[in-house]
């Protein structure tokens, strides 16, 4: 079990509850990817995220890391399934004081939080199956779709030179003058989402 | 999508090697076309004729793609060969009259060329017809029929220049003697990927020829950058000679600015000499830090983890003091004693050290904040040292460029004191000083010059990016089909889950083979007949999906085939004609499955046998085995003909 993906499942999951009252494993996966790409748009490598993606059966990113962690995290009551159904859950008691403390104790977590934050003001902006929907034409889910092979953001796969070099186009657009991450997020995700509709 | 030729019909005239069949004339059937013989009958020249008839070229096996780079320049390159090729095949006596005749179609244009042996720029006829109407002009003399040709060919088929097609011709359309792979090759893969993935033909030719610029820049930076260091070497020897040879002074003044400059300079490199140690002595307290911080890491995650552990029975079974309190209950019970005792003492060990507790959360997570702590302090001590690092680099830059700028000062005094210099070369009886300004002034030449070259490669590879990028997006969309086609040849031959993988590296994009999750980019990875098949299986999969039409000429593929790939290899074969797709071959009449599945496949509808046996004469060996010989034609014959 990876340190990051149980912060990520925590951070996210308080987070989601507040905004949509309860969280899944699939929308922590969605939202966790999507931060990892912001870490990368904003200069990180894939692998400093800590943990890696795969695609799942259905063609979205996938991390076995984060469904340990949630799996892990249910065992020990620090998340609780929902009233609503299995798939959804709320963070117990135990949890958000743990969370609480990795968050504002800890300085590991300092970087990853406002990726995470940034993924998660998507959310505010756009529906979660929009934002689901916007993140499936990026290249490298695109091109992950059509292989065996399920490893993502491989750093010499061409799909994943390709998203470097849409980053950086949007970085040259944008002429780097949003201090906030969420504004390249949303214009890129708009991009892939018009890309789709055209 | 291209349309390349599609043979009909041969005719090989006072071929002095086919010296038994006098001329070969050969229909071919739409299928395989199978050439079979024996070692050393001429089946490799039989397909380089071919090729020759459609090219003009023969490939000159020490003018290798992989340094020439330019299809262009491939082509001028190799066009001589065929003349020397030829030569210990013809006799003096057929040498004017031997030729070649080839019919071939190309979508609805119908081909019928002849061409000397011995003149491959020119044509001694050629048609070309559409519906029966003939689309050339007369009165063409035989290199402008050449001309023309060229021209027609390159249209037809759909691209930007004639040195492509020969390219295509002998590179992908042919697996001849040579062997050439494109999966291990990789100018030759990243010359096809930029033809077959959607890049206009136009800006595949401008993609080459960069690629090949790129090349030349490179070899050419490495080559004056070695002149220059040889020439500042041989001013350093010739400067320590004059010194020595001499105990003239200058004039006042200019004396002491000399020794100031060459003090200067002493320091100067001195300084560089003590920042290059503490650059290292830098660089190895951040890889220190960094295997440090790697450590504090997996402590973090290993305190983190016991925060989640379980209780294991292992770790209680395994315990020495479960095993002894359990070896006395033991001899108790077996004694026939009072067992109270030690059970309570056991009890209470179970109790005390194994019974799940709570976990002392706080007692963790203050163990977890020793460990950020040491991280953050960690993290925040590499980042001075690479501060550090980078002053350390800036000075050592400063200081270069202090020394250039004095070593130019020296230059200058040198210059206007050049007289002493002569004085001090007359005394060496040497002219040291036009010496030392012809290797200054070379010098100063040579550094302009790489500057100016490497600028020049630099733009060419900004520009090369941008139809790198178009390959890319051609790919990207043609990769949804491509790979299943590709998957189903290598599948069916190899047995094994295979994938592609486009890279772009700075030595050219290529496609990665993988075989089993596993990358197999060095060719010691696979077998040879796996290497030669998985090959042909691309090939096959690149014409498939870009070509309406095309003849495949394949030369002897089952020498080093083992007995469980024959079969599997004769079915990707018959898979590859059953969709339309031509296939010339020529193999060893022998006991090889790969015919007998090849002909199960196709039949006589389909396949064609030629023996070769009859076109010359038989070495003594062949002669005395001739009957055996004989039997495997008749056996491939058989299946050929039952149904």
């Amino acid at each position: 079990m990876k340190h990051f993906a149980l912060f990520d499942v925590l951070y996210l999951g308080q987070n989601l509850e507040t905004r949509i009252k309860d969280f899944s494993l699939n929308e922590i996966q969605i939202l966790s990817y999507l931060g990892c790409l912001m870490s990368i748009y904003d200069g990180n490598n894939s692998s400093d995220w800590g943990y890696f993606f795969s695609k799942n059966n259905s063609g979205y990113p996938y991390s076995i890391e984060l469904s340990n962690a949630m799996e892990l995290l249910s065992n020990k009551k620090m998340i609780v399934q929902s009233s609503k159904n299995n798939e959804y859950f709320n963070t117990g008691a135990t949890g958000i004081d743990f969370i609480d403390k990795l968050s504002n104790q800890l300085s590991i977590y300092s970087n990853r939080k406002q990726y995470l934050d940034v993924a998660l003001n998507c959310i505010t902006l756009a529906p979660f199956g929009v934002i689901r929907t916007a993140l499936l034409n990026e290249p490298v889910l695109t091109s992950a779709k059509r292989k065996s092979s399920i490893l993502l953001l491989e750093e010499s796969d061409f799909a994943t030179n390709l998203l470097y070099a849409q980053f950086q186009e949007l970085r040259t657009a944008l002429n780097n003058e949003f201090e906030s991450l969420l504004i390249p997020a949303f214009t890129w995700l708009s991009g892939n989402l018009n890309h789709q509709i055209g | 999508m291209f349309s390349f030729p599609k043979l009909t019909s041969i005719s090989i005239n006072n071929f002095s090697l086919y010296e038994k069949e006098g001329n070969i004339e050969l229909d071919f059937i739409n299928g395989v076309f199978c050439l079979a013989g024996a070692n050393g009958l001429g089946k490799s020249t039989f397909l380089n004729l071919i090729n020759y008839g459609l090219t003009g070229i023969v490939i000159d096996p020490s003018k290798d793609f992989t340094s020439i780079v330019s299809t262009s320049k491939f082509y001028s390159l190799n066009k001589k060969f065929a003349h020397k090729y030829f030569d210990g095949r013809v006799n003096e006596i057929d040498r004017e009259a031997s030729n070649i005749r080839l019919t071939f179609s190309i979508g609805d244009v119908n081909y019928e060329i002849q061409r000397s042996l011995f003149e491959s720029e020119e044509l001694t006829s050629y048609s070309r017809k559409i519906d029966d109407i003939d689309t050339l002009t007369n009165d063409l003399t035989n290199s402008e029929l050449f001309s023309s040709y060229c021209q027609h060919i390159t249209n037809d088929i759909g691209l930007a220049s004639f040195d492509q097609f020969v390219f295509l011709q002998h590179f992908v359309l042919s697996f001849d003697e040579n062997h050439y792979l494109l999966f291990w090759n990789n100018e030759l893969m990243e010359t096809s990927l930029y033809l077959f993935f959607g890049v206009d033909p136009n800006e595949a030719k401008k993609a080459n020829e960069l690629r090949k610029d790129i090349k030349r820049f490179g070899s050419n930076i490495r080559n004056y950058v070695y002149h220059k260091n040889k020439l500042i070497k041989d001013v350093d020897n010739l400067k320590s000679n004059i010194a020595s040879e001499s105990d003239l002074k200058l004039p006042h003044g200019i004396q002491e600015e000399f020794e100031e400059l060459d003090l200067k300079n002493i320091e100067l490199d001195k300084d560089i000499v003590l920042s290059k140690n503490k650059l290292s002595q830098t660089n190895h307290k951040i890889s220190e830090k960094s295997y440090e911080l790697s450590q504090k890491k997996a402590e973090y995650q290993s305190t983190f983890d016991n925060l989640f552990s379980e209780n294991n029975n292992n770790s209680f079974l395994s315990d020495p003091r479960v095993i002894t309190s359990l070896l006395d209950l033991k001899k108790e019970i077996c004694d026939d004693k009072k067992t109270d005792e030690n059970f309570k003492i056991f009890y209470t060990l179970i109790k005390d050290g194994f019974c799940k507790k709570e976990v002392n959360k706080d007692m963790g997570f203050d163990e977890l904040k020793v460990f950020d702590k040491a991280i953050t302090e960690l993290e925040e001590k590499i980042k001075v040292e690479q501060t550090t690092k980078f002053r350390i680099e800036t000075e050592i830059k400063i200081s270069n460029n202090e020394l250039i700028n004095n070593s130019s000062r020296i230059f200058e005094l040198e210059k206007e004191y050049g007289d002493i210099l002569n004085k001090l070369s007359e005394l060496a009886k040497s002219d040291y000083s036009g010496v030392l300004k012809v290797y200054e002034n070379q010098i100063r030449e040579k550094s302009a010059e790489i500057e100016e070259i490497r600028e020049e490669k630099a733009n060419l590879e900004k520009e090369f990016k941008k139809i790198e990028r178009v390959l890319n997006k051609g790919y990207n969309k043609a990769e949804e089909d491509f790979i299943p086609l590709f998957n189903k040849y290598a599948h069916n031959f190899l047995g094994l889950e295979v994938d592609l993988k486009l890279r772009n590296t700075s030595k050219g994009s290529t496609l990665v083979l993988i075989v089993e999750d596993t990358e197999r980019s060095d060719f010691f990875q696979l077998s040879e007949s796996q290497r030669y098949f998985i090959d042909i299986a691309l090939r096959m999969a690149l014409i498939e999906h870009s070509c309406n039409n095309a003849t495949l000429l394949v030369d002897t593929p089952e020498g080093s085939l083992d007995i469980a790939y024959e079969s599997r290899a004769g079915k990707m074969f018959g898979d590859f004609v059953d969709l339309g797709f031509n296939l010339i071959m020529t193999v060893n009449i022998n006991t090889s499955q790969l015919l007998v599945e090849l002909a199960n496949k196709c039949k006589s509808s389909k396949m064609q046998l030629e023996r070769m046996t009859e076109w010359t004469h038989l070495s003594e060996v062949q002669y005395q085995e001739e009957e055996k010989i004989i039997n495997a034609y008749k056996r491939i014959e058989e299946i050929l003909i039952n149904r």
